[in-house]
């Protein structure tokens, strides 16, 4: 879909609309203050400048300051790599999990398959973001708690979506046809199973860092994530919270920069979807 | 099989996940309480505690035997309803829980009720609308709206609406004096029980914006599942033999596509219904309501853990319980899920 | 639509009944006992979670504060932090020192329209001596109390003790009778923590973990009714929730806001923003026996390098006084010590001295006190100017008492607030650096000399013999630097002025006293 008229470049393969070039601009952006942000940044965000506390947006500090005295504008550029990386680790290794246990469904016997689905109905079943809760509070509130914790319990639904997509690739005809000639199993998977597969976690990959970014936060604002001082943007919001009315700016820098993080991911996962499949793209 | 066996099966079949769910669930737990740092007795009798009384709490938690028979123990206690006692109240944890879930359930009730009196007339305006401009910036409200923090978005609405613009109160349930008589422990159903409008009233203004702000995500999802699930129905064959019937755009709309695109859509309104309780911690702290999910975000700054993980094994069993509910309704009142779920055997 | 309700008349009609029957409870519902009006009563917003209303946990301020309303003390220190008798007409110490005989004050109700006597008193002592938690590390050295009579009584103490008779100040009456109908299994511990049984001007209606509904007590025998009918003790942590609820006038006073909440309140011409001398003080303790900051070089390195003046102007904003000494301002018996001071130079070569570099500590602190975060967190910048690594460890306070019990689990820092029970340099000292008063002394610190001084001072009865041993103690204690005090605070209550009146502390009661608040006629 576009919101204005298609911009067309030079290779036609690929037409690229203001809102695809918006969101890769974002994209780059965030991507680029994860790698570069802490290396730029002033040293003096890691310092505190008590008497220069929660001062509102200037020519000097153009987001302000927060109660520690420190640039709010530098703290949430810096606060992209741990809280990127953070959603990227969790991403990562639910998806590999996830993989795992799909292949293993998927070409396994029966009984594993079915077995193996049951336990992802209950990951389905459970809310997610509360078992993680219980698990960082138990591991003892850290980043790292988060992270693990959400990790554990991601897994369930890739794995489910991937099994069925190996399933249907499976069905499909010209691989039973394969199969029939006397292709091996481990070379259908491998060569026609798991690429296709891997085109759908990219796409669930991409989305899921928006949302996990989000329940990241989330556990940090609840106490059980990063604890400030950290620039996790959750934690920079909790550590705000007391300070809404007299310095609107501490709390408001990080929440915008969760929303865009999260709106940007899920929209590149939109457009990794369309590209892949022209079907799914809206028609007009 | 008869139609009668295949429902009972298949009930049974259900029933089966929700009690592997619950097992797991309490496993689950289990695991968590064993990653606790620190020693389990000293944690589960309190700070306070004498090392008598934390040996006594060794002893009945049975901490001296193998972890088999731990597990077992605690399934044990479980099932008789202990969740340990939580050490800032001096309660049982399962009593407290019971205190703060009825207002919890009223928050997602409410917010329920305004995601779907926003999100499907947003949605039947934007597919009848489509490629237009409302269709245009609804979607674009959708995902901008769909992506922002809830804890956040309570915490910006409440300064602004709340304390700078004094729309709406700032936090808790009731103003001082209209509380209800307590009888099921929420505010409105209470108010409407001692028949005081007033009451009632009150009540519902102080539920307004957490529950708007609850319902925010889970009214962009249905906005964009109902658009999607309309637009596909819209192109369908019955669609244009209607029209071809002479019916206006309207009636075609409302009377024909939306009944035979709302599955789906109700679908996901009944597993939202599970995740708002989730989602309801982050909301209900801000707004300092007396819920479950205060009670929790307290006991973790408390560091008081078997109410937190008691917490979770509650809130776990109640979401699994409700999606429970939910199929079977859909089974009960859908016919077509019926048919796509026995249909095949 | 009409599809659906075809398809399922079922739903509607279960509705239906539903509705009815709500209806039908509505019309037969009785309403209960209707609250106090809002213009009658006075709701007062705190911090922190009100455990129990148990006198017994007196020592913490969270049932300090609720237990000056619904109970009495024998005792209180008056304006001049002189004792001044309550409950109690008139007290006389034994020369010996081993007794104290009293005589009480007649015609004073208990909320269940019984006479306060002598017995009551007994009882109050000898339960917390039988439970020895909470208040009872007040009155260490009680022994019995010997009933003369309905109003006749005297008190036996095991050896002579300068600090009992003070903290008495602190111990609320109970009502024996009521208590003992019901005990339970641990002395009414459960009961009274939700009820009360007290003498105080206010009676509990209902306490619902985090706010304690009270009413007035007519028939108070230091009644006044200028006393509002209905008192409310909220709990709101969020100090900018309190502000906004404040401003918006649906509460009349708020405590523990933080300073730069209540200095942005001090402009709002319905509210008014009050600060009153404490003798709250600001510190980090150290771990003296367990790990780096047992070696006293460490300690007082570790002293110069936090920023004094800063701290207090930025996060206190101005509200107090740098400390200078282990004891807050406002306490006798203090010697003339010089404040706090920064000198990173000399920090850095006190470390070097004692063969420290790279150190690499922990501070453990209160997250739900955002000054004290605040105040963590610089502290932990400002140790990093001298080359000191600072892991910041959040801990909740039941947690921090727990840790307390051996050296080796006491944190290596931890940054608190602390405040006198009662204005007794006394107190102070023997609970917070003998060796032997382990979960008090909250740094382990042993040291012989300061045993022997103190030890000597609780049966030194020349009050002026005795300061002077409070002084050296305390010249000894700054000297090893086993605290680093930071300043002395002022405490703060914002009120709404046309509403209420009497908001004040009491020299045992902080930051307000309930029992002195007053509703102003329209």
């Amino acid at each position: 879909m576009s919101l204005a008229p298609a911009i067309r470049m030079r290779t036609p393969r690929v037409k690229i609309s203001f809102q695809g070039a918006c969101v890769s601009l974002l994209i780059a952006l965030l991507v680029f203050a994860a790698l570069f942000g802490p290396m730029l940044a002033p040293e003096a965000i890691y310092r505190s400048d008590i008497l220069s506390s929660l001062q509102p947006p200037s020519a000097a500090h153009w987001l302000g300051t927060d109660d520690q005295g420190r640039d709010v504008l530098w703290r949430v550029i810096v606060g992209t790599r741990t809280t990127l990386l953070s959603a990227i680790a969790i991403v990562t290794a639910y998806s590999l999990i996830g993989v795992a246990v799909a292949t293993i469904a998927a070409s396994g016997p029966r009984w594993l398959d079915e077995a193996l689905m049951r336990v992802t109905d209950v990951g389905l079943s459970l809310p997610s973001m509360i078992v993680a809760l219980g698990f960082a509070a138990a591991l003892g509130p850290s980043l790292q708690s988060a992270i693990i914790a959400q990790s554990i319990t991601g897994w369930p639904i890739t794995a489910r979506i991937l099994r069925n997509v190996m399933h249907q690739t499976m069905e499909a005809p010209f691989v039973a046809g394969a199969h029939v000639i006397g292709v091996s199993r481990w070379r259908l998977m491998t060569r026609h199973v798991l690429p296709n597969s891997l085109a759908v976690l990219l796409v669930k990959w991409t989305s899921d860092i928006g949302g996990t970014v989000l329940i990241l936060s989330s556990l940090s604002f609840i106490g059980v994530g990063a604890q400030p001082p950290s620039t996790e943007w959750g934690a920079m919001i909790a550590g705000a919270r007391g300070y809404v009315s007299t310095a609107w700016w501490t709390v408001l820098a990080p929440g915008i920069a969760l929303a865009i993080t999260s709106v940007a991911f899920g929209l590149l996962g939109d457009m990794i979807q369309a590209w892949r499949d022209p079907s799914l793209r809206e028609s007009r | 099989m008869s139609r009668a066996r295949s429902y009972l099966w298949f009930f049974a079949k259900r029933l089966g996940t929700v009690v592997f769910a619950l097992w797991s669930l309490g496993s689950l737990v289990f695991l968590m309480i064993k990653v606790i740092p620190g020693d389990e007795a000293q944690i589960a009798a309190g700070p306070d505690a004498s090392p008598d009384q934390v040996a006594l709490v060794r002893q009945r938690l049975g901490l001296d035997a193998s972890v088999i028979v731990q597990y077992f123990r605690f399934w044990g206690r479980l099932l008789h309803g202990d969740l340990g006692t939580s050490i800032t109240t001096f309660q049982p944890v399962l009593l407290d829980l019971e205190r703060t879930l009825p207002s919890t359930l009223e928050l997602v009730v409410v917010a329920m009720l305004i995601n779907l009196s926003v999100s499907i007339p947003a949605g039947l305006i934007a597919a009848a609308r489509r490629g237009g401009r409302t269709d245009g910036l609804f979607r674009v409200l959708a995902v901008i709206l769909g992506g922002m923090p809830a804890f956040w978005l309570a915490l910006m609405l409440q300064y602004l609406l709340a304390a700078r613009y004094r729309l709406l109160p700032i936090s808790g349930q009731n103003s001082y004096g209209m509380e209800p008589p307590r009888w099921t422990g929420v505010p409105t159903l209470d108010a409407i029980a001692a028949g005081n409008m007033a009451s009632l009233l009150d009540a519902l203004t102080y539920i307004v914006l957490p529950a708007a702000v609850l319902a925010v995500l889970y009214s962009t999802q249905i906005f964009r599942a109902l658009r999607t699930s309309l637009l596909g129905v819209l192109e369908s064959d019955f669609i244009m033999a209607v029209r071809a019937k002479g019916a206006t755009e309207r009636r075609v709309l409302i009377g024909h596509a939306f009944p035979n695109s709302i599955n789906p859509v109700l679908t996901l309104a009944g597993t939202q219904l599970g995740a708002m309780i989730g989602a309801a911690v982050l909301v209900e702290t801000v707004f300092a309501r007396r819920g479950i999910g205060t009670y929790m975000f307290n006991a973790v700054a408390q560091k008081d853990m078997y109410a937190v993980l008691g917490s979770v094994l509650f809130i776990g069993a109640i979401v699994c319980l409700i999606n429970l509910v939910v199929d079977v309704l859909q089974i009960v009142v859908d016919p077509r899920i019926r048919a796509a779920q026995f249909g095949r055997s | 639509m009409r599809n659906m309700l075809k398809s399922n008349p079922v739903s509607f009609r279960a509705m239906g009944t539903a509705l009815c029957l709500l209806g039908a409870v509505a019309v037969t519902h009785q309403d209960a006992a209707a609250q106090v009006a809002r213009d009658k009563a006075i709701l007062v917003a705190s911090s922190g979670q009100i455990n129990t209303l148990d006198p017994l946990r007196s020592d913490y301020n969270q049932t300090n504060v609720p237990a000056n309303a619904l109970y009495d003390t024998l005792v209180v220190f008056g304006k001049d932090n002189n004792l001044v008798g309550r409950l109690a007409e008139s007290f006389k110490v034994a020369d010996d020192g081993k007794s104290i005989a009293m005589k009480l004050r007649a015609g004073v109700k208990f909320h269940d329209d019984t006479t306060l006597t002598a017995k009551d008193v007994a009882f109050t002592l000898d339960r917390l001596k039988k439970l020895g938690v909470g208040a009872a590390s007040l009155i260490e050295g009680y022994e019995s109390t010997t009933v003369n009579g309905d109003l006749d009584l005297t008190i036996n103490l095991s050896a002579p003790s300068a600090l009992f008779l003070p903290a008495l100040c602190k111990i609320y009456i109970v009502n024996s009778a009521l208590v003992t109908a019901n005990a339970g299994d641990n002395d009414g511990q459960t009961w009274l923590q939700s009820h009360d049984a007290g003498s105080g001007p206010y009676t509990v209606k209902s306490f619902e973990g985090q706010a304690v509904e009270m009413v007035r007590f007519d028939d108070y025998w230091d009644a006044d009714p200028a006393r509002p009918e209905g008192l409310v003790l909220k709990r709101v942590d969020e100090s900018a929730t309190k502000r906004d609820e404040l401003s918006a006038g649906n509460l009349d006073v708020g405590l523990f806001l933080t300073n730069r909440d209540v200095v942005a309140l001090e402009n709002d011409p319905n509210l008014t923003a009050s600060w009153f001398n404490s003798t709250l003080q600001a510190e980090i303790i150290f771990n003296t026996r367990v790990g780096p900051t047992a070696d006293p070089r460490v300690r007082k390195a570790l002293r110069l390098a936090y920023d004094y003046d800063g701290g207090l102007a930025a996060i206190r904003l101005g509200k107090g006084t740098l400390a200078n000494g282990a004891l807050p301002h406002g306490i006798a018996c203090r010697p003339d010590l010089p404040p706090a001071r920064r000198n990173v130079e000399e920090a850095k070569k006190l470390l070097a001295e004692a063969g420290q570099t790279n150190l690499k500590l922990q501070l453990s602190f209160q997250p739900v006190w955002e000054q004290q975060k605040q105040e963590a967190t610089l502290f932990q910048a400002n140790l990093r100017d001298i080359g000191v690594e600072v892991e910041l460890v959040p801990i909740a306070f039941p947690t921090y008492l727990a840790s307390l019990s051996d050296p080796k689990t006491i944190p290596q820092m931890m940054l608190l607030e602390d405040f006198a029970q009662y204005p007794d340099a006394g107190i102070m000292l023997m609970k917070g650096y003998k060796s032997d008063a382990i979960g008090s002394n909250r740094s382990g610190y042993s040291n012989p000399e300061v045993d022997k001084l103190l030890d000597q001072a609780r049966v030194t009865v020349d009050d002026a013999a005795r300061c002077d041993l409070y002084k050296k103690v305390q010249e000894i204690i700054d000297n090893d630097s086993v605290m680093l005090d930071m300043y002395t605070l002022q405490r703060s209550a914002v009120y709404r002025k046309a509403h209420v009146d009497g908001v004040g502390p009491t020299p045992q009661v902080t930051p307000i006293a309930l029992s002195g608040l007053r509703l102003l006629a329209k």
